[in-house]
């Protein structure tokens, strides 16, 4: 298969499809309904089985069921929709089951509007529902990489036995570009022994809860999760920089937002101020080491999002206080053009580092 | 002078929003006759005629469309001002249709008088769109979108690329293959290849341009915020 031309919402689906989900429970909303029509239409032609439930809280418990029947499945909503579903994904991380979740963020917060946003960092990195839990979240910057990022979704879901959340936003899910669907390990099925497909007598029986009435053994569920934590935090941080080697001053920025620094960055670059991006992947587990890799040289960070400043309080964590650190956010839905960009990345180079 | 009423279909992301701006355009500057723009998109909510307003009235296109704040809405609204312009023979209408059937199921509701007067349905085709990659896949689509219209589609556009301009003058060959075969099979007119200006000078530059019936260039105007 050569390259399509697709719109994001439409990439997640096939690229699901492709790493074996064949299960999809969802419930519309804008700007993320492609996905839920594509699988509507797609997931017949696989046998797989597509099922619109009758609210978020309804499709994330059914994705509870399938994945304690040991099947890929996923989710998907937006901002809105996406917190409807906090309940049930805290019940998944706390049964150790794994499974999809898609946010393609809207303006917020309460109903907002339709427009893209970043305003859910907060509830995708720290747990978001109620518990001692972490989710991996995978934050995908073209449709290419949505490709690769949806199967490596659910391979650390199956790995760790853990719900992964690939945030997007609107204009990530609206936008179209050209893809190629190409086979990666990720499509690789692992067994499960511990789904609940039937023991057939030959021993004890299998059981999926979140419940522990013992205070003991409760505690004991939180340390194994904890646990679990720190393996993901040592293997699975993804992050992508862009002229680095030599930059004085650092862009810290993910997603879309992170394409709009690049194009502002190529401009300021030709003016020769020495600035590069650090672009996290993986939004938890945060790429901390890696920025703070860069400390010694940089005489500035600024990071961009298109929220009222969430990312920015990793970022000053990772530095710990040694580099000076702005924020420069758009709410509401709008998008920061690569004009105004360039603006704020002049204005804080300026006098430092030309 | 006798007054045109263009109507854009096809299946979702095949460029009819494109091709709606690119005519509306054209057609103003070419004629006295004012034009209207009709924003009939219920299916998308990014990305469609209503955003390049300002554009379009720089241009002298009144934009018809859901007014105030509900033209930022994914809320299915046609206001009455549509079967007004269709009925007003003064004024060029072209109709910017949502994708696939269900987009053409808005546009069903004024077949009637639609169908009063002259009028023309395109249906445009990026044979790089999944479902549509195909004759059988076209074919079917083309029917959904009659049925759902009440309509018949009058002449078909191909509109194959790959997005910006990155991508080789096979792609326009490819599509125009499977147009043409549509044409054909349906005994539909094949009208035009719709190509990206950008893409078209860097092929006559390498000595590459394809050699396509009838071609139609345009500059992009529905792009992304880092371009």
């Amino acid at each position: 298969m050569g390259k399509v031309l697709m719109k994001g919402n439409e990439v997640i689906g096939e690229a699901a499809i492709l790493a074996g989900c064949h299960y999809f429970f969802g419930y519309p909303i804008t700007p993320q309904s492609e996905l839920v029509a594509y699988m509507a239409k797609r997931l017949p032609e696989v046998k797989g089985l597509f099922l619109q439930a009758e609210s978020e809280v309804s499709a994330i418990n059914m994705v509870y069921g399938a994945s304690s029947a040991g099947v890929r499945v996923m989710t998907s909503s937006s901002s809105p929709g996406f917190s409807l579903k906090q309940e049930g994904i805290s019940y998944l991380a706390a049964a150790n089951l794994p499974a999809v979740i898609v946010n393609i963020a809207r303006g917020g917060p309460g109903l907002g509007n339709i427009q893209p946003s970043q305003s859910d960092y907060f509830q995708v990195t720290k747990g978001g529902g109620h518990g001692d839990y972490y989710t991996p979240v995978l934050a995908p910057s073209t449709l290419q990489e949505i490709v690769d990022l949806t199967q490596e979704a659910f391979r650390i879901a199956d790995q760790y036995r853990t719900p992964v959340i690939l945030l997007g936003d609107g204009m990530l899910g609206q936008m179209m570009e050209p893809v190629e669907f190409l086979k990666t390990d990720n499509q690789i099925v692992i067994d499960k022994e511990w789904a609940t497909t039937g023991t057939k007598g030959d021993g004890s029986p299998k059981t999926i809860t979140s419940l522990d009435l013992n205070d003991v053994k409760l505690e004991e569920r939180n340390c194994k999760l904890q646990e679990k934590y720190k393996l993901i935090r040592r293997n699975e941080i993804k992050v992508d920089t862009y002229l680095m080697e030599d930059a004085e001053m650092a862009i810290v920025a993910y997603g879309t937002v992170a394409r709009i620094c690049q194009s502002a960055i190529d401009r300021v670059r030709d003016e020769g101020m020495k600035i590069g991006l650090i672009r996290p992947i993986s939004l938890w587990p945060y790429p901390t080491d890696v920025i703070a890799s860069y400390c010694e040289r940089l005489n500035k960070i600024v990071v961009v999002e298109m929220s009222a400043g969430q990312m920015v309080e990793d970022v000053r964590l990772s530095v710990e206080g040694k580099v000076p650190i702005s924020f420069y956010g758009r709410t509401g839905g709008i998008i920061p053009t690569v004009e105004e960009l360039v603006e704020q990345f002049q204005m804080h180079g300026n006098g430092v580092l030309r | 002078m006798e007054r045109k009423l263009i109507i854009i279909t096809g299946h979702f992301g095949s460029g009819k929003t494109e091709l709606s701006l690119f005519y509306s355009e054209k057609m103003a500057n070419e004629t006295k006759m004012p034009v209207t723009l009709c924003d009939l998109d219920v299916i998308n909510p990014y990305f469609r005629s209503r955003d390049y307003k300002e554009h379009l009235c720089n241009n002298n296109i009144h934009l018809l469309a859901p007014q105030g704040d509900l033209l930022l809405a994914d809320l299915p609204i046609v206001t009455g001002e549509v079967s007004a312009m269709i009925e007003n023979t003064m004024v060029h209408g072209i109709i910017d249709v949502g994708g696939d059937k269900d987009g053409a199921l808005a546009l069903g509701q004024f077949s009637n008088i639609i169908k009063k007067g002259k009028y023309e349905l395109w249906f445009v085709v990026n044979g790089n769109r999944p479902y549509v990659s195909t004759v059988e896949g076209v074919i079917q689509t083309v029917d959904e979108i009659e049925t759902a219209s009440r309509l018949q589609v009058t002449g078909i556009i191909n509109n194959t690329h790959l997005g910006d301009d990155i991508y080789g003058p096979e792609e326009v060959i490819k599509g125009e293959r499977i147009a043409v075969e549509v044409s054909e099979k349906k005994n539909i007119p094949y009208m035009f290849s719709f190509i990206n200006k950008k893409a078209w000078d860097r092929w006559v530059e390498e000595g590459t341009s394809p050699e396509a019936k009838n071609v139609t260039l345009f500059e992009r105007k529905l792009l992304a915020p880092w371009n």
